[in-house]
C-alpha cells in the first residue's frame, strides 16, 4: 500500500515538475520582452504628455531601419554657383533637401535659373533655389532622359532614346534633331565622400517622431518579420504561463 | 528549449513595407484624350503673390510649383495638378470648360490607402462644378469614408482648378 501511494505521488510530481520547469523557463526567455511591451505600452499611452509624438528621430541607425538613408554612392554635379547631388533618388541643392525626387542624370545654370534633371521629369528652380517649374512625361519629348546639357547661347538641350532635343524659350516647345552647336553636357561624379554630409541633411530633415518608433518596436515591426514573430510569441507565452500557474497553484492546493 | 531558439534564431528576414505608386493613367494620354489625340503646345501660368494668396485660401497653403503649365483645346483648359493627400502627392487631371469642371481623373496614385477616389462614381460628382464667390465648389462633393484626405485634396485642386481657368482667362 505504502508503494502504491509513492508511485502514485511519483506520477502526480513528474508532471508538476514539467510545469514548474516551463513556467521558470518560460519566465525566464520572455521576461525582457514582456518587460518590453509593458514599458512601451506605457509609454505610448503618455507619449503625448511625454512629447514623443513631436520629438523628432535623429539617429542615422534608425532612420536606416526606415529605409530613409539610402545604401549607394551620392552623385554629384556642379551647375553654376550651385552643387546638385543626387542619393538614391533624394535630390539635393548644396545643403538643402528637396522634395522634388528622381534618379539625377545632370543640371544646368542657365541666367537666373536652375534645370535639374532626373530620368522621368526636369525641375527649374530660380536662382534664389525656389521651385519654378516641373516638366514631367507630357511636356518632354521623351522619357527616360539620357543627358542634359547647354550650349553657348543657353538653350538646354536633352538627349533621350528618341535622339537629341533642343528646348525653346520657357521650356514651352523642343526641336528634335542633332545640334548645330557645341553642346556642353552635364557630367555626375560619384562622390563617396559626400556620403557623410547628405546623411546628415537627411537625419535633420527627417520627419520620424519617436511615437512611430515605439509604436513599430510596441508591435515588433521595426524588427521585419523576427520582431512581429517574437511579439506573437511573447503573447503566446502569457497564456501559456497563465495557464501553467493556475494549473500549479491548483495542484499544490 | 533549444529547439524553441532555434527556431527564433532561424526566422531572420525582415523589411518594412514602403508605400507603391500606381499610375492610372499617364499624364500624357490623359491630355491627348482630352484634346482629340494630340498634345497641344503647353503654356503656363506664372503664380503671382496675389495669384498665391488666393490660392492659400482655396486649398489652404501656396502651390507649388509656381508655374503650372496647362494645354487648351478648343476653349478646354486641360492641367494636371499634385496635392498631398495623406504624406504623398496624388496627380489629378481636370478639364474646365467655360469655368465648369468637365472632367476629373486621378492619375498617379501614391499613398497606401485611399486610391478609391479614383472610382468615377466619386469624380462624376465634380462635373459642372463652378467656383462660388465663396471659394467653395458649387456641387456638393460626398467623401468617400476611409479616404477623407484623399477626397479633400481633390477637392482642393478642383477649387484651385477652376481659379487657374479664370486666372488665364484675365
Amino acid at each position: 500500500m505504502g508503494d502504491d501511494r509513492s508511485r502514485g505521488e511519483g506520477q502526480n510530481s513528474r508532471p508538476r515538475k514539467w510545469h514548474r520547469r516551463w513556467h521558470r523557463f518560460l519566465g525566464a526567455v520572455f521576461a525582457l520582452p514582456l518587460l518590453w511591451l509593458v514599458v512601451s505600452g506605457l509609454l505610448l499611452q503618455h507619449g503625448e504628455r511625454l512629447g514623443l509624438t513631436e520629438k523628432k528621430v535623429s539617429s542615422a541607425w534608425l532612420l536606416k531601419r526606415y529605409n530613409q538613408i539610402p545604401e549607394g554612392i551620392p552623385s554629384v554635379t556642379k551647375a553654376g554657383r550651385f552643387t546638385i547631388s543626387g542619393w538614391d533618388g533624394e535630390i539635393f541643392i548644396d545643403d538643402r533637401l528637396l522634395s522634388e525626387s528622381g534618379t539625377l542624370i545632370g543640371a544646368v545654370a542657365l541666367p537666373g535659373e536652375l534645370v535639374i534633371a532626373t530620368e522621368e521629369e526636369m525641375f527649374i528652380y530660380d536662382s534664389q533655389g525656389l521651385y519654378l517649374d516641373r516638366l514631367g512625361e507630357e511636356s518632354l519629348p521623351a522619357v527616360p532622359l539620357g543627358k542634359v546639357g547647354l550650349d553657348a547661347s543657353n538653350r538646354v538641350h536633352l538627349e533621350t532614346a528618341l535622339g537629341q532635343h533642343v528646348f525653346g524659350e520657357g521650356f514651352l516647345e523642343f526641336e528634335t534633331g542633332p545640334a548645330e552647336v557645341p553642346v556642353v553636357w552635364s557630367i555626375l561624379e560619384e562622390s563617396p565622400q559626400k556620403r557623410a554630409s547628405l546623411q546628415q541633411i537627411l537625419v535633420e530633415d527627417s520627419e520620424f517622431t519617436w511615437s512611430r518608433v515605439i509604436t513599430d518596436l510596441h508591435s515588433g515591426s521595426l524588427f521585419g518579420t523576427v520582431g512581429r514573430f517574437l511579439v506573437d510569441l511573447s503573447g503566446v507565452a502569457v497564456l501559456v504561463l497563465t495557464v501553467l500557474g493556475i494549473r500549479l497553484l491548483f495542484r499544490r492546493k | 528549449m533549444h529547439h524553441l531558439l532555434t527556431i527564433i534564431l532561424l526566422i531572420a528576414a525582415s523589411g518594412i513595407a514602403q508605400a507603391g505608386t500606381t499610375v492610372y493613367q499617364k499624364p500624357s494620354d490623359f491630355i491627348r484624350s482630352a484634346c482629340g489625340g494630340q498634345i497641344p503646345t503647353s503654356k503656363y501660368l506664372t503664380l503671382t503673390s496675389s495669384h498665391q494668396s488666393k490660392i492659400r485660401r482655396l486649398m489652404g497653403h501656396e502651390y507649388r510649383p509656381a508655374r503650372v503649365r496647362y494645354w487648351t483645346h478648343k476653349g478646354k483648359m486641360v492641367v494636371i495638378l499634385d496635392e498631398i493627400g495623406k504624406t504623398r502627392p496624388i496627380t489629378t487631371g481636370y478639364v474646365v470648360n467655360k469655368g465648369k469642371i468637365e472632367h476629373v481623373k486621378m492619375l498617379i496614385y501614391r499613398e497606401t490607402i485611399g486610391a478609391e477616389v479614383r472610382r468615377t462614381s466619386f469624380t462624376n460628382q465634380f462635373k459642372g462644378a463652378v467656383l462660388g464667390a465663396s471659394g467653395k465648389l458649387s456641387r456638393r462633393v460626398n467623401n468617400i469614408a476611409g479616404a477623407t484626405l484623399s477626397t479633400r485634396a481633390m477637392m482642393e485642386m478642383g477649387r484651385v482648378a477652376l481659379y487657374l481657368d479664370q486666372v488665364r482667362h484675365k
